[in-house]
């Protein structure tokens, strides 16, 4: 596949520019400006107060109590929402992509959750899930005569719980690009296959998972990535609380910045932000690379 | 391929140019501020109008510093004085970072800014001093320093510029020449103040049944209670099954308990009561101490002890206790606002009264939370005096009596004195409470860092709640914290 | 006979289970947006009293509450009005552009395509809050606070990084024979990609084009700090139903409400282009 066109060198080349302009215009910047204030203790609502404190914010960092903690419970949230996210995902999309009598009406209905606002989501949820006046202890209660646990307010239930509200919003996003890949997928394969006599879930191995493989390593990427920064849903339901049982990188990061105002610290924190999530997706990167035909 | 390289080079060109041209760019700018938002700001002519304005522009909070009516009052504001007055509200929840990003990029585009008290240390080169101003005042009778409630005004208003975690002197009136005399500035006037209050179902209190059984169980008449051991005692009472399916369903009172700065506020009301602060006057964290361990294991107690409150209170902030209060389901409620009942609640009928205190050598020591809103000129802003001007009426002694429609919690004695006259005792009833409870509030710690020292005993705090760790441990490790944390803001 | 029977019954059976799941999975799916809803009917006291009502005569006063307010700066007609056009604009520059990288990177060898491929990823795993700052003094020096371009830039950048690395993902799924096998026949490299393989990914565009459009409709934080008074949009204003005095539980479902349904109205209308039969047959 070798051509030595000239067109089509300068084309491949042409086709990146209006994605560069506007990416290098709207990041470099930030890049810049974070990366040098990480090396100072400068806060911007004192711009001209500050002084270079060379590594200071990142030893600071590794040292902080709170943002250890608080790494670790982002691990354990990513792995959890994420892993749960995807199976649930795939079967899913599966079970939506037969043929079913008004199949399209409820596959855009399913994508209902990560269309309403995060903010109503966030605050839907602290209401159904509050242990006084929300609908689900009132129904435990009056259908099953359990008296349901305070969901947001104990040390062990907080972190699932807001787990499973991930699950909730951000499932849709898998089922729809996988849907979206199903339905791009051509049917030979499959139609031989079944001639061949192959069962349903041999063809769904050997044949269907592995034409989708790009897209589901991408689709995993973007939640793993999108899911270290998760911030309104949490920080509505228990804004990191009880104790520092759900405090997240990302509302560390935002708290650092916007309540704090410690700018300079905030770009450190948000530097090793950047290098952990490179280093966790950097195998999925790599393993997409290799298995992507070229 | 040869031709793919050179391409590569050329891509790299240009983004190194583009790079280099934003810095270059954000370079100059940065030393000279640009002509063409100058030229906008200061689109006066020369004729002289420089103190007075086409448009004065506010940066102002929604419903928690009572928009409504300032809006109302900026009408009147606009009419009367012929400047077009423009209010953006802003959510409470992120009006903070709004501010603060406008005054850090020195924004000439709002002249006033709402500011909560809080904030005031990290932002206060960022806002315009009105002493000068005020001491130049060409309408005093608007003015009348003397007439704001003294302990709101030198919380919310009165800092040291360079000094801003310093008290300023104590004072029953207004005494301008001694601040001023003190090395203090006034940087904002107070509009709207936020005091911790409870409200109660007066229904159940003037139940004559409750009474006598009361009577009966306490060996006191059933009344407004004074002290935090009175108060948990009504608690205790009222927290019952009143339809007989065996489920309680009425409960003493509410707390806010959530991982929040609601719960913050909430702890230091305690603390306050029991004798105790966050810092003592050298800005040393002694919430730890007795007095501390005393208030959390109290405040604690009614929640896992006693009982008293509904069963989520873990998850409260004001919402949801206005909520809860709102459905019926508690006696008394704590809040920063006169809650009220649902219609539903059959016979439900509402009452105030100012936060108990406990008792310390014969007298009743309260300090129920509080915290006001001001209104302060940013430094930015290109009409100044007019802006001054502008806080200054509507901060005026007959303004803030037009304020009592809209339920703000008026910042001036005589607008009090103007509560009483009120056709709706309802009304009459709050504004007299939140006026008796302003002269005990306790204010915040004035540190730059604020934010981090209320996150770190939240988390004590919860901690605590949530059963993690014992009270005395719970805060030793939270004041540990708020050490390093004042270490580190160089204090 | 009686084999081909029972093997046909239990394929209807198993089919019946699998849409009963559907419909179960469904009904978690959309509960809380459809309690959402129905909230936003009812009358303040009706919203939360327990039980929870479930009949109830449908007011629109939240609705009417919404339209009736009077500072610019939250007047929800406006606000909804800045958010379809930041939010269209900005998902339709980056697909657009979003898919002219995706393809060259999918299909041409690039030198150190994997690098630019990669970097354009990074700039999606930096926290927003940490740009803000700097995007903040970017666009005052730029002068374009409270301009819509002050939004739709940022938004277009977020989400590029998506698109470039979704579509990739989707170009590389297609075989390479199908738009080589074209422009042997006479096509040109660009025309190939335009007519063979774009409808062939419609789908995919269609999906991505969707969470773009959610993402920027949705985004709250840039767009708080970003606008003043003349490009507000509808999340920033969500916010302030949750108040010291109480949630505004009808205000809230009602402005929500009104907030979801463009996007579900987008995604109905692109909703063709995610069923196959219509895009596979230009193909074959």
């Amino acid at each position: 596949m070798k051509e030595n066109n000239p067109n089509k060198d300068r084309l491949k080349y042409l086709l990146f520019v209006p994605t560069m302009v506007i990416l290098v215009s709207m990041t470099i910047v930030p890049f810049v400006f974070s990366l040098l204030t990480s090396l100072t203790n400068y806060k911007a609502t004192e711009p001209d107060n500050w002084r270079f404190i060379g590594l200071d914010n990142f030893t600071r960092a590794l040292m902080d109590k709170d943002i250890q903690s608080s790494f670790v419970n982002t691990l354990v949230y990513v792995a959890g929402a994420v892993s749960l996210e995807f199976v649930l995902g795939i079967l899913i999309a599966l079970l939506l992509n037969r043929k079913m009598r008004g199949i399209t009406v409820i596959r855009m209905l399913l994508l209902l959750p990560m269309m309403a606002t995060p903010v109503a989501v966030g605050l839907m949820w602290r209401w159904l899930l509050n242990t006084d006046f929300g609908i689900i202890n009132y129904y435990l209660s009056a259908w099953f005569e359990i008296t349901g646990p305070n969901w947001l307010g104990e040390y062990a239930l907080a972190m699932p719980v807001v787990i499973l509200v991930d699950v909730w919003q951000w499932t849709p996003f898998v089922v729809l690009s996988l849907l979206a890949g199903l339905q791009s997928l051509s049917d030979d394969p499959i139609e031989a296959a079944s001639m061949d006599g192959a069962s349903s879930w041999q063809m769904f191995w050997n044949i269907t998972l592995p034409q989708l493989k790009s897209i589901i390593l991408v689709v995993l990427l973007i939640r793993i990535i999108d899911a270290f920064k998760s911030f309104d849903v949490v920080w509505t339901l228990t804004n990191g609380g009880p104790g520092v049982s759900t405090e997240l990188l990302s509302l560390r990061v935002y708290r650092v910045a916007f309540k704090f105002w410690e700018t300079g610290y905030a770009s450190a924190i948000s530097w090793l932000f950047l290098i952990i999530v490179m280093l966790i997706t950097s195998q999925f990167i790599r393993f997409l690379y290799k298995e992507t035909p070229k | 391929m040869k031709k793919g390289q050179f391409n590569v080079k050329k891509l790299k060109m240009v983004l190194m140019i583009s790079l280099s041209m934003l810095i270059l760019l954000t370079a100059c700018s940065n030393n000279s501020p640009e002509p063409a938002s100058e030229a906008a700001g200061n689109n006066q002519s020369a004729a002289g109008a420089a103190d007075k304005p086409e448009e004065l522009k506010v940066l102002y909070a929604t419903v928690e510093a009572g928009s409504e009516a300032i809006i109302d009052a900026a009408k009147a504001y606009e009419q009367q004085s012929g400047i077009k007055i423009s209010v953006d509200t802003f959510p409470y929840n992120n009006l903070q970072e709004k501010v603060f990003s406008e005054l850090a990029q020195k924004s000439d585009y709002y002249d006033l800014i709402a500011i909560d008290t809080p904030w005031v240390p990290k932002i206060i080169q960022h806002i315009e001093p009105m002493t000068s101003y005020i001491q130049n005042t060409k309408s005093p009778e608007l003015l009348q320093l003397d007439d704001f409630i003294a302990k709101a005004f030198l919380d919310t208003s009165v800092f040291k510029a360079d000094a801003p975690q310093q008290n300023p002197p104590q004072m029953d009136t207004i005494d301008l020449d001694k601040i001023v005399s003190e090395g203090f500035d006034i940087w904002s006037l107070p509009i709207q103040s936020n005091v911790l209050t409870v409200s109660y179902r007066k229904d159940l209190f003037n139940n004559e049944e409750n009474k006598a059984q009361f009577q009966q169980q306490y060996n006191r008449e059933l009344a407004v209670p004074q002290t935090l051991d009175e108060y948990l005692d009504i608690a205790k009472f009222f927290t019952r099954d009143t339809d007989g399916d065996g489920k309680i369903d009425l409960y003493g009172t509410t707390l806010m308990g959530k991982k929040h700065e609601a719960n913050f506020v909430d702890f230091k009301s305690f603390l306050s009561d029991f004798g105790g602060s966050i810092f003592d006057d050298n800005l040393v964290p002694v919430f730890n101490n007795e007095a501390g361990v005393k208030a959390l294991e109290t405040y604690g107690s009614w929640v896992s002890e006693h009982k008293v409150t509904p069963p989520g209170v873990l998850t409260y902030t004001w919402d949801e206790v206005a909520t809860v209060f709102g459905s019926g389901q508690v006696a008394m409620g704590m809040n920063y606002h006169d809650m009220k009942l649902d219609p539903k609640v059959e016979g439900g009928d509402t009452g105030y009264f100012v936060f108990p205190g406990v008792e310390n050598g014969g007298e009743i020591v309260r300090g129920p939370h509080f915290g006001s809103w001001g209104i302060g000129i940013s430094k930015y802003s290109n009409n100044k005096q007019a802006a001054y001007e502008l806080a200054e009426a509507l901060t005026s002694p007959d303004v803030q009596k037009g304020y009592l429609n809209f339920k703000q919690h008026v910042t001036r004695n005589s607008a009090y004195v103007a509560a009483e006259a009120l056709p709706d005792a309802l009304s009459k009833e709050y504004y007299q409470v939140l006026g008796e409870s302003l002269k005990v509030g306790v204010g915040r710690p004035r540190i730059t860092n604020y934010d981090q020292v209320s996150e770190a005993v939240q988390i004590a705090v919860s901690e605590y709640l949530s059963g993690k760790k014992d009270a005395k441990q719970a805060l030793d490790d939270g004041a540990k914290q708020v050490q390093s944390l004042m270490e580190q803001a160089g204090y | 006979m009686m084999g081909i029977m029972n093997l046909r019954m239990r394929r209807f059976l198993w089919n019946r289970m699998l849409d009963v799941l559907t419909y179960m999975i469904l009904l978690v799916a959309i509960f809380p947006v459809g309690w959402m809803v129905l909230t936003s009917l009812k009358t303040s006291w009706d919203a939360q009293s327990l039980p929870p009502v479930w009949l109830f005569v449908p007011t629109f006063e939240n609705y009417q509450a919404l339209f009736s307010s009077g500072s610019t700066s939250s007047n929800f007609g406006g606000l909804l009005w800045n958010s379809v056009v930041v939010s269209f604009v900005s998902t339709v520059l980056s697909i657009v552009f979003g898919a002219l990288a995706a393809y060259s990177l999918s299909r041409f060898r690039l030198k150190r395509g994997k690098d630019i491929a990669i970097w354009i990823l990074s700039t999606r795993m930096f926290p927003p809050a940490a740009t803000l700052v700097p995007v903040f003094m970017m666009m005052s020096w730029f002068d374009l606070i409270d301009t819509y371009a002050a939004l739709i830039i940022p938004y277009t950048a977020f989400n590029l990084s998506f698109v470039v690395w979704m579509l990739k993902g989707f170009f590389d799924d297609i075989p390479v024979d199908l738009e080589e096998s074209a422009m042997i026949d006479g096509c040109s490299r660009m025309s190939a990609f335009v007519r063979i393989i774009l409808p062939l990914i419609a789908p995919g565009l269609a999906a991505t084009a969707i969470i773009c459009l959610m993402f920027s409709w949705n985004e709250f934080m840039f767009a708080l700090v970003l606008s003043r008074n003349e490009v507000v949009t509808a999340p920033v204003i969500a916010n302030q139903f949750i108040t010291m005095y109480g949630v505004q539980w009808g205000e809230l479902t009602a402005a929500s409400t009104l907030m979801t349904a463009p996007v579900l109205i987008f995604a109905i209308l692109v909703r063709n282009h995610m069923i196959k039969g219509l895009t596979m047959g230009s193909v074959k």
